[in-house]
């Protein structure tokens, strides 16, 4: 039959090795697609597990943010009460200071009407030298024997 | 700390104002109690200066009257002071004679002074003898007087603030005229002393 169609034997030797290695070449093909099918799978699995994973941290994530906020909140509460405590301390002392400082001024208004009483008895006292130094001279001028 | 700090200070100075205070009424009372003294001081005063010059007019009056009457001398206290000078000088203690002498002298001489005293209180403050000597106004008892000079004195030592000479002498005559010294009005013309 070959031979009819003015093909030789050797030819068709030739195109059959040939169009067995192409058959060989497929068969690896559909080999390493199957392989590249089944780790596309491992991949995709991989995938879905790796996007769990990545739920479950934004999750964690969350809640990590939510108690950071509840400690900023409550740290920022505590800073707030420590620091109403401290101005309420301060207001305080600064009023038993004011009050004390008004005791004071009035016991230094009394000492100061005390030492006027005192300058003022000085100069009577003075006064009072002058007058019997007049009185003498006077009496002495004015006195005399009938 | 700070508080601490701001304690002490006013302490101190609460302290410091007390020891103020203190003082300053302590010195009050002093200068109180010597203005006292110095009122009191004033009718004192005017009372020593009558009581010097009742003395040397007395003294006066004593000798006149020993010039006038010599018998006098003969009298038992001026002879006793004449003692005095001669035992002084018999027994070399002539300072002793002269003190005691002459000090003899002086109390017989102002005992033949003696008179009833009386004083003027006016312009001028006169003191006279009320029997020897014409008088004219109103003349107070030299020993009502004192009395009178007493009790303002007490007044004076209580605090009251007498004034001048002319208030002092206002006071002892109202007192005076409210009847607590009895009073010597003589009438007639003064006599100028010879």
């Amino acid at each position: 039959m070959s031979e009819n169609a003015g093909i030789g034997s050797e030819q068709v030797r030739k195109r059959f090795f040939l169009a067995l290695s192409l058959f060989r070449e497929v068969s690896d093909l559909e080999k390493s697609k199957e392989t590249e099918a089944e780790t596309v799978k491992a991949l995709v699995k991989e995938k879905s597990v790796l996007d769990g994973q990545i739920k479950e941290l934004e999750k964690a994530k969350s809640t990590l943010e939510g108690e950071i906020d509840n400690s900023v909140l409550s740290v920022s509460r505590k800073v707030q009460g420590i620091r109403q405590e401290a101005a309420q301390q301060i207001e305080h002392q600064v009023a038993d200071i004011r009050r004390q400082l008004g005791d004071l001024f009035s016991d230094a208004l009394k000492a100061g009407e005390v030492v006027g009483q005192m300058f003022e008895m000085v100069r009577k006292g003075e006064e009072s030298q002058k007058g019997l130094e007049t009185f003498l001279e006077e009496a002495r001028s004015r006195l005399e024997v009938r | 700390m700070l508080r601490n700090e701001h304690k002490e200070t006013l302490a101190k100075m609460r302290q410091e104002l007390t020891l103020i205070d203190t003082r300053a009424k302590k010195i009050s009372q002093h200068f109180q109690k010597l203005t006292r003294e110095v009122e009191s001081l004033k009718v004192e005063s005017l009372q020593k200066l009558l009581e010097k010059k009742i003395k040397s007019e007395a003294l006066r009056r004593g000798v006149a009257s020993v010039i006038r009457d010599r018998k006098r001398l003969k009298s038992g206290a001026l002879f006793a002071a004449g003692n005095f000078i001669i035992g002084g000088l018999l027994t070399q203690d002539k300072w002793a004679a002269l003190n005691s002498g002459l000090s003899g002298l002086d109390g017989a001489l102002q005992g033949f002074g003696r008179a009833r005293w009386v004083v003027l209180l006016g312009k001028s403050i006169v003191v006279a003898a009320s029997e020897s000597t014409p008088l004219e106004g109103k003349w107070i008892a030299w020993e009502s007087l004192k009395l009178a000079m007493k009790e303002l004195r007490k007044k004076a030592q209580l605090g009251e603030a007498l004034g001048t000479l002319d208030d002092v002498l206002s006071r002892l005559e109202q007192k005076r005229e409210r009847g607590f010294i009895p009073i010597i009005v003589v009438t007639g013309q003064p006599k100028p002393r010879g």
